[in-house]
């Protein structure tokens, strides 16, 4: 898990994603991913809001304002939800 | 009868007005395409209105009827599809001008279903941009905001906002929308109609624009209980080209309308009412709740601890799974996007793969205590929205001491049944300060005929459905 987004690893990571890191968007989209991805693993206490990222902490905090951390949770022995599909072929032997 | 009585007709109504020949297919496309054009100025249900292709296809089923060849309740009944169900000829733009001029070559498997029918697609409903949230601020939408019958200056909900202010106003005889953490629910509630999210797989999804492929279900939104077992029975049932389809027995929905509840058992989660509720929609819940009790019903308080993970688990799981879907779209044509959307969909791009599998395995734990509970009761009630309808353009809103985003309170007690995937469905039950308030009614797995008969239990002991707004 990422810690914390440094701009050398979004820039990497957005680039790998197929964004393109030249876009002015691309100083929004950090700020809010620095805002958002500490929040979705509940980690929003190490999260530093700045002065000029305030509105769109604002914006997080009021759209996920409940969430609670999935890694309270024990998941030891759970598979994952989702669909495995067995290898097609013979099966009798 | 004159024109507005005869468009707010329950579909069920209609269909023996029309198998009697007392009334003939394109009198009644005309009728709701008047009425369209009447409302739309105030409502923006419609991004495309077909009213050529309605009249055309009315003009076959009146002869189709004529000539002894009824094919069932909805020959000839008008309908609209939200705009990201694929349908042939016929532009789908999943609410963005990006796609203002994609035309499919082929029918989602839903409309064609509802085409063979006999159903007759009038238009395209409006949406919000690709589906993704609910949000209610100024420039989201590219095809403008969609309003609420029962007042225009709030909002539909969404993001199945056209079909339901459609449906709600008696612009069509039913809609299909999709529901990925409450799209169908969330405008039925805020519109006074009845929406269902059946069970994950209950219905193709073939053709239905994914935003999430775990989360997503397309599900009927009509005024009636009774219409929207008829829509099922149109639509419901296996789909080979499907690969989340569920290939078993479809039932006819119809005949679980007992109009009977009694030794139904209804839990009423605890947990319900430990977040945020409208005093007002929590006082009228309750009293749909004794109602039910009155008719034969028992009540029971159950609990469901986590229920309070639901938001992170579905937030992780739409995030990604939406990124996923439009990772291509938003790389090459982001900047056409409004920007808190554009950015959700890029964030999910940076959600890593083990947060997304932990959402999957909590989802897992999730489940079962849900499950669970099906062991002690037959169905799960509570409010379908915290709220009703607020003002298009404010997105928060505050509950006693907490101020909180409008989608957020929206999505609160529905999209934890799209993590189950159990079958969920709204019906008004009541009115606060003269906007519709709506009761949440859960089954378990495959058996919506149980929801579907509480629903039209309460329905028929009540008046809320007859109420119309005047508009």
């Amino acid at each position: 898990m990422v810690e914390e987004l440094d701009r050398q690893s979004f820039h990497f990571l957005a680039l790998a994603a197929g964004l393109d890191i030249d876009d002015p968007h691309m100083e929004r989209l950090y700020a809010y991913l620095k805002e958002l991805l500490p929040k979705i693993r509940g980690e929003e206490e190490k999260s530093r809001a700045s002065s000029s990222e305030k509105d769109l902490h604002t914006f997080i905090q009021r759209y996920m304002p409940k969430l609670r951390r999935i890694s309270e949770l024990d998941l030891a022995g759970i598979d994952p939800a989702m669909v495995f599909q067995p290898p097609s072929g013979r099966r009798d032997e | 009868m004159n024109s507005t009585e005869l468009c707010f007709l329950s579909v069920s109504r209609l269909a023996k007005l029309i198998e009697g020949k007392d009334i003939s297919p394109v009198d009644l496309v005309t009728a709701y395409l008047a009425r369209i054009e009447l409302l739309e100025p105030r409502l923006n249900s419609f991004i495309t209105v077909l009213s050529e292709q309605a009249l055309d296809e009315a003009r076959k089923a009146e002869k189709e009827i004529a000539a002894g060849r009824y094919r069932g309740p909805l020959h000839g009944i008008p309908m609209t599809a939200k705009d990201l169900f694929l349908s042939k000829g016929v532009r789908t733009t999943l609410g963005t001008r990006i796609y203002d001029t994609r035309v499919p070559d082929e029918d989602s498997t839903l409309i064609a279903r509802l085409k063979e029918a006999g159903a007759i697609l009038i238009g395209k409903a409006n949406l919000n941009p690709l589906a993704y949230g609910e949000i209610a601020e100024e420039g989201h939408f590219d095809y403008g905001h969609m309003h609420n019958p029962w007042d225009p200056s709030l909002v539909s909900g969404g993001s199945s906002g056209g079909s339901g202010s459609a449906t709600a106003a008696g612009e069509v005889g039913f809609a299909l929308g999709s529901d990925t953490g409450g799209s169908v629910r969330i405008p039925c509630a805020l519109c006074g109609i009845v929406g269902l999210k059946p069970t994950y797989g209950r219905l193709s999804r073939r053709g239905m624009t994914t935003l999430s492929w775990s989360l997503d279900s397309p599900g009927p939104m009509t005024r009636t209980v009774e219409d929207n077992a008829l829509v099922m029975n149109a639509i419901a049932g296996f789909d080979p080209k499907d690969a989340s389809s569920a290939d078993m027995p479809v039932p006819d929905y119809t005949k679980a309308l007992t109009g009977d509840v009694k030794g139904l058992r209804i839990g009423m989660p605890k947990e319900f009412f430990e977040v945020p509720v409208d005093p007002t929609v929590k006082e009228t819940v309750l009293r749909a709740i004794e109602e039910m009790r009155a008719l034969g019903a028992t009540v029971h308080e159950v609990t469901w601890p986590l229920y309070h993970y639901y938001e992170s688990i579905s937030t992780i799981l739409l995030l990604v799974e939406g990124a996923a879907a439009y990772r291509e779209l938003v790389c090459t044509k982001g900047s056409g996007l409004y920007e808190p959307l554009r950015m959700r969909l890029e964030a999910g791009l940076f959600v890593s793969a083990a947060d997304y599998i932990q959402a999957q395995q909590s989802r897992v734990l999730f489940n079962r205590q849900c499950n669970e509970l099906f062991t002690k009761v037959d169905l799960l009630v509570g409010p379908s929205t915290p709220i009703t309808a607020t003002k298009i353009g404010s997105s928060d809103i505050t509950i006693g001491d907490t101020v909180m985003g409008v989608t957020a309170l929206h999505t609160q007690y529905l999209s934890p049944f799209n993590i189950t995937g159990l079958p969920s469905l709204t019906l008004p039950c009541g009115f606060s300060a003269g906007l519709p308030v709506g009761l949440q009614i859960v089954g378990r797995a495959f058996d919506e005929q149980t929801v579907l008969r509480a629903a039209h239990a309460y329905e028929k002991a009540t008046d809320w459905h007859l109420r119309r707004p005047s508009l």
